[in-house]
């Protein structure tokens, strides 16, 4: 026996209703499409053939839009809630392209990658880290906007803490980029303790060689470690409270005095990576021992150069410290 | 691109979203199911669709302004709903919220 129409088309609806209210709606639209049906018929004086009784019950809606409109909430992300998450969206799209950009630019630096190469490996790794980032952003403002993720004063803020875009000075200290280098560190951390597999290592086994971390890093795994958290611990005050000066100038300067002892530990060790042959095609003695000194000398450069950048850093630290916290008008 | 009948549509249906809840409270100040209160609603001119008029039911029941029950009539099981206390009570006081705002609006758009 076929089943009757309107009992396909309320099954359809049913399964798609939340079950304590199931039964009790279903009731309800039997009522109302057994009315819409009895209207078209003593509109037409005759009773209606199946292709009539199915006109009625398609002009009603189709079974998910009419489920739809008897659930709790009809929007994933309601207008309130909207624009904080397209603001984390974009800042989310930076992050991604700057984590697929990075260590392709070092790849391509260090030749083992090609520029061609490393744009087709850039827009396939950026798709697939945005569509994941976004997709748990979205996840989560879901989660807000239904209650099952508390964010208590989260979204409570004062025009105090906004910050300054007309004084150039305070621009590095806005939330936004806070909250990107914060996303930078959790990523360096999850990736430093080895809790994920980042699926962009660096190439480096090409041109018959490979580069290994020299032994020094072994060595400081634990402070570097401790420097990331206390620079995420750092990001994390400026987001929270922007307006708390001293307290952010004080993990500043603490996380530049970090820097600068991590420097102090690398300076003697004199390399980061170990040049190495890979296997039996490995390439000549001599052409190891010059790309090693290269890399040895740049090393050198570049923590100079960094050892500069902290001090200053930590001047700036310091003198925020003897300002304190600036008086707005 | 949205054309000027589009923005006027969008437009008229954000106006007529809340005082129909105002007409719905009011059509069940007496004891009606939701096929008779739809009737009654497009008798005075105010027609709305079944789509949008039972889940509105159900949420104003879960708010506590209605109440309702199951029962037999023309042979046929049917839901019938009716004002609660708070339910009068809301509807007395957006009654006078939307007299005031009729009036002032009156005057606006002379």
């Amino acid at each position: 026996m076929t089943m009757d129409l309107l009992d396909r088309y309320l099954a359809a609806v049913a399964a798609l209703l939340p079950k304590a209210q199931r039964e009790d709606i279903v009731a309800e639209l039997r009522d109302i499409l057994l009315n819409r049906l009895e209207e078209k018929e003593a509109e037409l004086g005759r009773p209606l053939d199946a292709k009539e009784r199915e006109a009625v019950l398609r002009a009603f809606g189709h079974p998910i839009a009419v489920a739809g409109r008897y659930g709790a909430s009809r929007t994933l992300i309601g207008p309130e809630l909207y624009p904080f998450y397209m603001f984390a969206v974009k800042g989310l799209l930076v992050l991604a392209a700057a984590v697929t950009a990075i260590p392709l630019v070092i790849s391509i630096i260090l030749g083992g990658e090609d520029a061609a190469g490393g744009l087709a490996r850039f827009l396939s790794g950026f798709l697939a880290t945005a569509m994941t980032l976004i997709g748990a952003a979205t996840i989560v403002a879901a989660g807000i906007e239904r209650g099952w993720i508390p964010v208590g004063d989260l979204l409570d803020w004062k025009v105090a803490d906004l910050p300054n875009l007309g004084r150039p000075a305070r621009k590095a200290e806005t939330r936004f980029e806070a909250a990107f280098e914060l996303g930078v560190l959790l990523l360096f951390i999850v990736w430093w303790t080895g809790l994920v597999q980042i699926p962009w290592s660096p190439v480096v086994g090409q041109h018959g060689v490979f580069l290994t971390a020299a032994p020094i890093w072994t060595t400081l795994y634990l402070p570097i470690l401790a420097l990331a958290a206390l620079q995420a611990t750092a990001c994390l005050v400026t987001l929270v409270r922007p307006d708390a000066v001293r307290p952010r100038a004080v993990l500043e300067i603490v996380a530049g005095l970090g820097r600068l002892g991590l420097i102090a530990a690398l300076w003697p060790a004199g390399r980061l990576f170990t040049v190495v042959p890979s296997g039996a095609a490995g390439a000549k003695a001599a052409d190891i021992a010059g790309l090693q000194a290269a890399l040895d000398l740049s090393f050198h450069i570049t923590v100079g150069v960094m050892a500069v950048v902290f001090l200053s850093k930590l001047a700036v630290g310091a003198w925020r410290l003897a300002r304190g916290a600036p008086v707005i008008a | 691109m949205p054309t000027d009948a589009d923005i006027f549509e969008t437009l008229r249906q954000e106006l007529r979203r809340g005082t129909l809840i105002l007409a719905v409270l009011a059509q069940l100040t007496v004891e009606r199911y939701g096929y008779s209160l739809r009737q009654a609603l497009a008798e005075v001119g105010l027609e709305i669709d079944e789509g949008a008029l039972y889940p509105m039911l159900r949420r104003l029941e879960s708010q506590g302004l209605l109440t309702s029950e199951w029962r037999e009539e023309d042979k046929r099981k049917k839901r019938f709903y009716r004002l609660s206390p708070e339910g009068e009570a809301v509807l007395a006081r957006l009654s006078a919220e939307w007299r005031a705002m009729n009036d002032t609006l009156q005057n606006l758009i002379r």
